[in-house]
C-alpha cells in the first residue's frame, strides 16, 4: 500500500514527499495551489527554464513581457551559470 | 483572455522528457490565463511509448490549466476526413491538427512536420529545443569568407552566434536522419551538385527579422536553384521542420538576441560588408554531441 503526501505548497517552501519531491497539493486546495505544486514537482525533476525559455512563452502567447525581475518573482528560473 | 495551445504528442513527450521549454509553458500557463489543450490520441501515445512517465503524466493531467479533448465521433468522422485529404494516416496528428483547426488555437510542437504533413498550413508554435538532436543531419554551403565575421560577432555579442558551426548557407536542414545515409544518398547528392559550377558572390546586405541576423547573398540564384533541386530530390523532407516555412538562402549571423541587440548586429556588420566569397562545394553535416562534416561534394567536380 503506498500513500501520497498532500500538503498546502507555496513556491518558497521546501517540502518533500516520500518520493523526494515536492508534495502534491491538498484535494481542496486552489488551482494556483495546485497550477504551483505540479510545476514545482516538475522543476524538481528536470530543472527550472531560464529567462529566455519564459520570454519565448510570453512572445508566443501575446502576453507583454513584464520584466526579468518580475518573471524571477511569479515563477521558478535557473539561476544564471 | 488569451485562448489556448494544442498540445501534440511530441510537446508532451518533450516534457516528460525534461525540455526546460515545455516546463515553461506549464509554469506560466496558470498566470498568463492559456489553456492548455490535451487531445487524448496525444496523451495515449505518450503513454504507450513511456509507460515508465505515468506518475509524471497523472500530475500533469491535475494542472488546472489543462484541458483534455477526447476524440468523439463527429471529430473522429472529421480527423479521417482530414487525413483522406492529407493523403496520409495519422490519427495523432490529425486529432491535433483538427482540434487547432476548430478552436482557432496554434499547435506547440517539438516535431511540426508532422503536423504540417496534414495540413501544411496549420498554425503552430514550435517548442524549441536547446540543442538539435543527435543523428540529425544538413546540407550547407560553408562559407569560410564569413567566419571572421561571426567571430567578431560571438566577441561583441556572446551567446548570440552559433558555437561550433561556420559560417555557412544552410540548403536543406534537417536532411535524412544519419542512421538512413547511404551510398544511394551520397551518389544522388554528388549528382545534384557537379551539376553546379562554383559561384561567386558577395554579401552587401545584413537583414533581420526580429532578433534573427542574417546575410544575403548576391547573385542568390544559384543558390536557389541548387536548394530546389535538393527539395525535388528529396520532396518528403520538410525544411526546417515546417517551422519557418519557405526560406530563402542566408548566412545565419544571429539569433534569439533581443530586438535591441539584434539591431546593433545589423549595424555593426553592415560597416562590414562587402564580404566576396566563392562557393566552392557542399557539407554533408551530422550532429552527434556536436556538428561535424560527414561528406564532401565539391561543385563543377563533374566538369
Amino acid at each position: 500500500v503506498s500513500s501520497t503526501t498532500v500538503a498546502r505548497v507555496t513556491p518558497h517552501q521546501v517540502d518533500v514527499d516520500a518520493t523526494g519531491l515536492p508534495p502534491l497539493a491538498a484535494p481542496d486546495a486552489s488551482d494556483d495551489e495546485r497550477a504551483q505544486a505540479i510545476v514545482a514537482r516538475m522543476v524538481a525533476r528536470h530543472g527550472a527554464p531560464t529567462i529566455e525559455d519564459y520570454r519565448r512563452v510570453y512572445k508566443q502567447s501575446g502576453v507583454p513581457w513584464p520584466g526579468d525581475e518580475e518573471i524571477r518573482r511569479r515563477h521558478p528560473v535557473a539561476s544564471a551559470a | 483572455v488569451i485562448g489556448g495551445k494544442i498540445l501534440d504528442a511530441s510537446a508532451l513527450a518533450a516534457l516528460v522528457r525534461g525540455r526546460l521549454s515545455a516546463v515553461a509553458w506549464f509554469a506560466t500557463a496558470k498566470t498568463t490565463g492559456l489553456t492548455l489543450y490535451l487531445p487524448s490520441l496525444a496523451l495515449n501515445e505518450v503513454r504507450a511509448v513511456r509507460p515508465d512517465a505515468g506518475p509524471q503524466l497523472a500530475e500533469v493531467l491535475g494542472h488546472p490549466s489543462l484541458v483534455l479533448g477526447e476524440l468523439d465521433a463527429t471529430a473522429a468522422s472529421h480527423v479521417d476526413q482530414l487525413l483522406l485529404m492529407a493523403d496520409v494516416f495519422d490519427g495523432c496528428a490529425g486529432h491535433v491538427v483538427h482540434t487547432a483547426r476548430t478552436r482557432g488555437w496554434p499547435a506547440l510542437s517539438a516535431d511540426p512536420g508532422r503536423l504540417r504533413r496534414v495540413d501544411p498550413e496549420v498554425q503552430l508554435d514550435l517548442l524549441r529545443g536547446p540543442m538539435p538532436t543527435n543523428g540529425q543531419t544538413g546540407l550547407v554551403i560553408p562559407v569560410p569568407a564569413a567566419d571572421a565575421l561571426l567571430t567578431f560577432v560571438a566577441t561583441r555579442h556572446p551567446g548570440t552566434v552559433r558555437e561550433g558551426v561556420p559560417a555557412h548557407v544552410s540548403l536543406l536542414y534537417p536532411f535524412i536522419s544519419a542512421a538512413e545515409l547511404d551510398e544511394q544518398v551520397t551518389d544522388a547528392l554528388s549528382e545534384l551538385v557537379v551539376a553546379h559550377e562554383p559561384m561567386p558572390v558577395e554579401f552587401v546586405e545584413c537583414y533581420r527579422r526580429g532578433g534573427f541576423v542574417a546575410l544575403r547573398p548576391d547573385p542568390i540564384e544559384g543558390l536557389t536553384e541548387l536548394t530546389k533541386k535538393i527539395r525535388d530530390r528529396w520532396p518528403d523532407i520538410v525544411p526546417y521542420e515546417g517551422v519557418y516555412g519557405n526560406v530563402e538562402p542566408h548566412v545565419t549571423v544571429a539569433m534569439r538576441a533581443s530586438e535591441q541587440r539584434a539591431a546593433m548586429i545589423e549595424h555593426e556588420v553592415t560597416e562590414q560588408l562587402p564580404i566576396s566569397a566563392e562557393l566552392r562545394e557542399m557539407w554533408l553535416v551530422v550532429f552527434e554531441g556536436q556538428w561535424s562534416m560527414q561528406g564532401r561534394f565539391e561543385l563543377g567536380a563533374g566538369h
